[in-house]
């Protein structure tokens, strides 16, 4: 249900807010925020009957209202704590989602208990520092098109100062939420001698204007808890807020000649809100099936498709009259698919907000100490590009944490300062989103991957380290130099699975690597899985579709430019010497109307290399359609789908670098067989 | 929290403010005040040295002000500090303040 989703969402809000609780302590605004998350989430769950979690979330909460209250420092050992709790809530919202039994929270509990109650043990040497960008909350609400003029009133109850309310902390809030103009109402404060200093007497007037919900609005006052200290009047949505003038009077310059004023009464005469939103305003979102949302973008690329194929239609004789018909419908069709695409996009923001938790983590276990710098995460993206990225970049991470960064004594002893970064960013490349993993740790051993990559037979016994295979290796199964298996890695399981999760989603993945500087992984995805722009080929007779995203460039070479290496066929494209793989030989089959005095080829990037892809005829380009090749079919490494062609002909889509991997293997271990007979197959 | 140092110049009063202006000092603050004020004559608030703030602290000087304009002696802020200017304008009382700020610290 509903309640799910939105307790995630607090979730995910509640732990950034606790990854940066240390940092800003003082940051009232942040604080009442963090708090926040756990109070929605409670009363939350309280609505919805889900008393294990109300119950749970209210010892969080009690130890956010310590720390916002000042009187509660958040050590490292207690926002350890806190994240802990939090992840058992996590744990909690799946297992009641899923009706399993809920995990035990008794010994958390207690300990937050404790934290309250001011009996938390201190606890040994502080963790791993982790120093991470402040990560702003998102917010939930969908912000209407126009902004709308909001005039609110906030009359603090009496006791609000010993309540720990801070009203100047929201007016801060509403001024992150748009333009707006606040006034103090003075009025209401006594004079000295009938003053009690601890109880509120001020109020304000704010005139905002704002792009947000009526909803983010409410949220903003959702700790005052007693009725009738806020009012939000909607108003004239053409009205500027009022602009200043130095002769304006404020309202409270009638205390001037008023007789003292009598304090604020506790129980005010206000004691509705007034609705906000005016009737008939657009809903902010709604929420959909991920499957129903898949469903629409396949009819409208397959409608965007058949519309392609109509305008064929109109080059017939008699066919003029429905001209305009066809090109309308051929330009409905395509905006209806870049409509239905764009409804896929989400920020890559949505994936890296978990990482700095996740780093956090990983140095408290190694003992390092590691910055998290996250740049480019308004990036948009393929909504299941994202939620297929988030293991392999883990994976990435756990690399660069036990593979890549140094001990902090290591790194001084080098020269480096103690604390090592890692930097993840996201940007676009041309049709293409490029997204890179980067520390500033000891680089690869080259000598140390090629010794181990010929004693292991994936090499020929004379590589240098400095051949581009030899980085290549690290993707391959099994392949891991760790002597040890590490905290987090080691266990020879990792890089590969990251390269086929990469190629899964027809992306790629390579690195750059400095010894004693640092790595770099490179991960280029396409913008979206829905529909690709392909090359149409032909080999032995058949149709396949490669994606235009796995291709460097299309070559056209003369058969006599043609020669060998090795005794492998190979192609010099502009200086540069390619080997040459031949589709027709891998799929077997014999060539139909091939010109034999040229050739075509798709050159490819296969790690730090390109290679020569030979095809009997390029065809064109296509856009694709992607179709699932299902069950039964899914082990066909060789393939990324098949989509449906405007003649209504099925094809297959070629997982390209695969392809080139398994040559490469097939013609390593023939030579290897043939140089040495005896030596062990790969 | 500081202690109030009053200067009585001739025909003024000088409270100097220093340390903490919260919730948790804002009563002896008032104490300290009224003790100015009962001298009946104008004072002085320096501010140089008073800090951190917060919305109890603020609302003490507005009721300070609100005393000198209400039945007197006048109240002014001098040597105001950028903290507290900031508070001011955050709060939205900037305006209602300024005819009393005589002076303000660079």
């Amino acid at each position: 249900m509903m309640f799910f989703e939105e307790a995630r969402e607090q979730l995910q809000a509640l732990e950034a807010g606790l990854m940066d609780l240390e940092a800003r302590r003082e940051d009232r605004a942040h604080l009442d925020r963090t708090f926040r998350a756990a109070h929605t989430l409670k009363g939350a769950a309280g609505m919805v009957g889900l008393a294990s979690i109300a119950q749970f979330t209210h010892g969080v909460e009690a130890v956010l209202d310590r720390i916002r209250s000042a009187t509660l420092v958040p050590t490292p050992e207690i926002i350890s704590l806190l994240l802990a709790a939090k992840d058992h809530l996590g744990g909690t919202i799946d297992a009641e989602e899923a009706e399993r039994p809920i995990p035990d929270g008794t010994a958390l509990s207690e300990q937050l208990s404790a934290i309250v109650e001011g009996r938390f043990p201190a606890s040994g040497p502080a963790p791993a520092q982790v120093s991470v960008p402040a990560l702003d909350v998102i917010t939930t609400a969908v912000q209407p098109t126009e902004p709308k003029s909001y005039r609110i009133t906030l009359t603090p109850h009496q006791r609000a100062f010993r309540k720990g309310i801070n009203p100047l902390g929201m007016l801060d809030e509403l001024r992150e939420l748009g333009t707006a103009r606040v006034t103090a109402e003075c009025a209401g404060v006594p004079p000295l001698d009938l003053l009690d200093p601890r109880d509120c007497f001020m109020a304000w007037t704010v005139e905002l204007k704002t792009r947000v919900s009526p909803a983010r609005l409410d949220e903003v006052f959702l700790f005052l808890d007693e009725p009738g200290q806020v009012t939000i009047d909607l108003e004239d949505a053409s009205r500027p807020p009022s602009a200043a003038t130095a002769s304006e009077p404020s309202t409270a310059e009638s205390a001037e000649s008023s007789v003292t004023p009598a304090p604020i009464p506790e129980s005010t005469a206000a004691a509705q809100r007034p609705t906000t939103a005016a009737k008939g305003a657009p809903a902010g979102r709604i929420r959909v099936e991920a499957e129903q949302l898949d469903e629409l973008v396949s009819m409208a690329g397959e409608l965007a498709i058949l519309t392609d194929s109509l305008q064929r239609l109109g080059t017939l004789e008699g066919a003029e009259p429905w001209a305009g018909t066809l090109e309308g419908l051929e330009r409905l069709g395509r905006r209806l698919r870049e409509a239905t695409l764009e409804l896929r996009m989400v920020a890559v923001e949505e994936l890296f907000v978990r990482f700095p938790r996740v780093v956090r983590d990983m140095a408290e276990r190694t003992g390092k100490q590691i910055s998290l710098r996250i740049e480019g995460e308004d990036t948009r993206l393929d909504r299941t590009i994202i939620e297929r990225l988030a293991e392999p970049m883990i994976h990435l991470l756990r690399n660069a944490v036990d593979h890549g960064l140094e001990t902090p004594e290591e790194r001084v002893a080098g020269g480096k300062p103690a604390e090592g970064r890692i930097t993840i960013g996201a940007g676009h490349e041309g049709d293409r989103v490029a997204i890179r993993v980067s520390d500033d740790g000891r680089g690869l051993d080259r000598a140390r991957v090629a010794r181990k990559g010929i004693a292991l037979g994936m090499l020929p016994p004379d590589t240098p380290p400095s051949d581009p295979r030899v980085a290549n290796l690290i993707f391959e199964p099994g392949f891991s130099t760790r002597e040890k298996v590490g905290e987090l890695s080691g266990r020879g399981v990792g890089l590969d699975v990251v390269r086929d999760a990469i190629r899964s989603l027809q992306g790629s993945v390579t690195l750059r690597s400095a010894e004693g500087k640092g790595t770099t992984f490179l991960i280029r995805l396409p913008l979206t899985l829905a529909m690709i722009d392909g090359l149409l080929i032909e080999v032995a007779g058949g149709h396949f579709v490669v994606p235009m995203g796995q291709v460097d460039e299309c070559v056209a070479l003369a058969t006599e430019g043609s020669m060998s290496t090795m005794g492998r066929p190979a192609a010099i494209v502009r200086g540069e010497l390619l080997p040459i793989i031949s589709l027709r030989e891998m799929f077997g089959g014999a060539p139909q109307d091939v010109d034999p005095d040229r050739r075509e080829l798709l050159l490819t990037r296969h790690g730090e290399q390109r290679v020569a892809v030979e095809v009997d005829r390029l065809l064109g380009r296509v856009q694709a359609v992607i179709q699932p090749l299902g069950d039964n079919l899914a082990g066909l490494r060789r393939f990324s789908g098949a989509t449906i062609l405007g003649d209504g002909s099925i094809c297959l889509i070629l997982d390209l670098p695969t392809l080139v991997s398994v040559a490469r293997a097939t013609e390593n271990a023939a030579y290897f067989q043939q140089s040495s007979p005896e030596a062990s197959a790969v | 929290m500081g202690d109030p140092a009053v200067l009585g110049a001739a025909g003024e009063t000088t409270l100097a403010i220093s340390g903490p202006v919260t919730l948790g000092e804002v009563s002896r603050w008032r104490d300290a005040l009224l003790g100015a004020l009962g001298a009946a004559q104008p004072v002085n608030l320096n501010l140089a040295d008073a800090g951190p703030w917060d919305a109890a602290g603020l609302q003490l000087i507005v009721s300070a002000v609100t005393t000198g304009r209400s039945v007197g002696p006048p109240v002014r802020l001098c040597r105001v500090p950028q903290v507290f200017l900031s508070l001011a304008d955050q709060a939205g009382a900037a305006d209602w303040l300024a005819d009393v700020i005589v002076d303000r610290l660079d």
